[in-house]
């Protein structure tokens, strides 16, 4: 099996508008987003009836607004490869907590990238950690296993049936011995 | 290649390599491959040669490749050594990334020959260390994950603030 041809990424270069697209579709489903292949000049309200559900809306990734449905993706800027989001949620509320008793919020677009979700929560209207310690901390979801990739959108994170999220700020380390 | 051929392709294959195959096309590691954050080389299973992207240091390579043992996958976790892909064989000790957290998981002290690396996310490093388990939920491997896991941990490492080449 020649596996390096059927599993490497296509770049994308020479895609036409028009032609079909391959995008990364997230939801609230999952923090991964779904492959799918569709035309260009498909609007946005044909790929919910397609790839969504009825009253959610879509946006572009870390857009804040929202994508109107009768554009078609070309038009609204969208390209080979790109993210966007579905989502019943028109805002999502973040409460992120240091793990010691403080907690800050915000509401944040369901496409927001996580990365942006934590420069808030590590700023200054956030925990106010100095500059050079951001690399340092990551998010997990409050009882969550894992830290969260930062591309993830925290549209995708969101408890099931709210539009909330609540988001623990954790120092990264790797155990020793 | 169509989706009748891959389908085809997949009935073919054990389980392991399937769900890996699946897991390789799905989103997460496909989102990470469009981001430039990690590429599949090649695949000869159950080994899959991987490489991870790091960031710009004097003297070092803009990527480093990883040598994965998958078989079982995703029961068995993965394990992987850091790979030189020129002279196939595995990376000399002075070629591992450095600083930080690559430090302790790029181990250049001798740590099991240099076969895995030292993090919970590894199998032959858990295997060794039953406490990591209990201690570090959010690093180590279980059924539920797929590659992309383990490949963000290496990721978030050799992009960290710490990380300073070779």
């Amino acid at each position: 099996m020649s596996t390096e041809e059927t599993l490497s990424a296509d770049s994308g270069q020479g895609k036409e508008p028009g032609n079909s697209l391959e995008l990364f579709l997230h939801s609230a489903t999952a923090e991964a987003p779904v492959v799918i292949e569709v035309e260009g000049t498909v609007t946005i309200r044909e790929l919910l009836e397609e790839h969504g559900e009825e009253g959610e809306g879509v946006w572009a990734e870390d857009a804040e607004e929202i994508l109107q449905l009768e554009v078609t993706l070309v038009t609204a800027g969208i390209q080979h490869r790109h993210h966007l989001h579905h989502n019943h949620c028109r805002r999502v509320d973040v409460v992120a907590w240091d793990g010691g008793g403080h907690d800050v919020e915000k509401n944040f677009a369901p496409a927001q990238t996580v990365i942006r979700v934590l420069d808030w929560a590590l700023g200054k209207d956030g925990f106010n950690i100095p500059e050079p310690d951001w690399a340092n901390y990551e998010f997990r979801t409050c009882g969550g296993d894992h830290a969260i990739p930062l591309w993830v959108h925290v549209g995708s994170l969101v408890t099931a049936g709210t539009c909330g999220v609540c988001l623990e700020l954790v120092k990264k380390h790797n155990p020793q011995g | 290649m169509t989706a009748t051929a891959t389908n085809s392709i997949a009935q073919i294959m054990e389980p392991d390599e399937r769900l890996f195959v699946s897991d390789v096309a799905g989103g997460a590691f496909q989102a990470g491959v469009s981001a430039g954050r990690w590429s599949l080389d090649s695949l000869d299973w159950p080994v899959a040669l991987i490489s991870v992207s790091a960031p710009p240091r004097e003297g070092a390579p803009s990527k480093f490749s990883l040598r994965f043992q998958l078989a079982g996958y995703p029961d068995s976790g993965p394990t992987a050594t850091p790979w030189d892909r020129v002279r196939d064989r595995q990376l000399e000790t002075s070629q591992l990334p450095r600083g930080g957290r690559a430090d302790m998981v790029f181990r250049r002290d001798g740590w099991n020959q240099g076969v895995a690396l030292y993090a919970p996310f590894d199998r032959v490093a858990a295997d060794g260390h039953c406490d990591w388990a209990a201690k570090h939920p959010h690093l180590i491997w279980h059924a539920g994950r797929n590659i992309s896991f383990y490949l963000e941990q290496v990721y978030d490492i050799l992009n960290g603030a710490d990380y300073v080449g070779l």
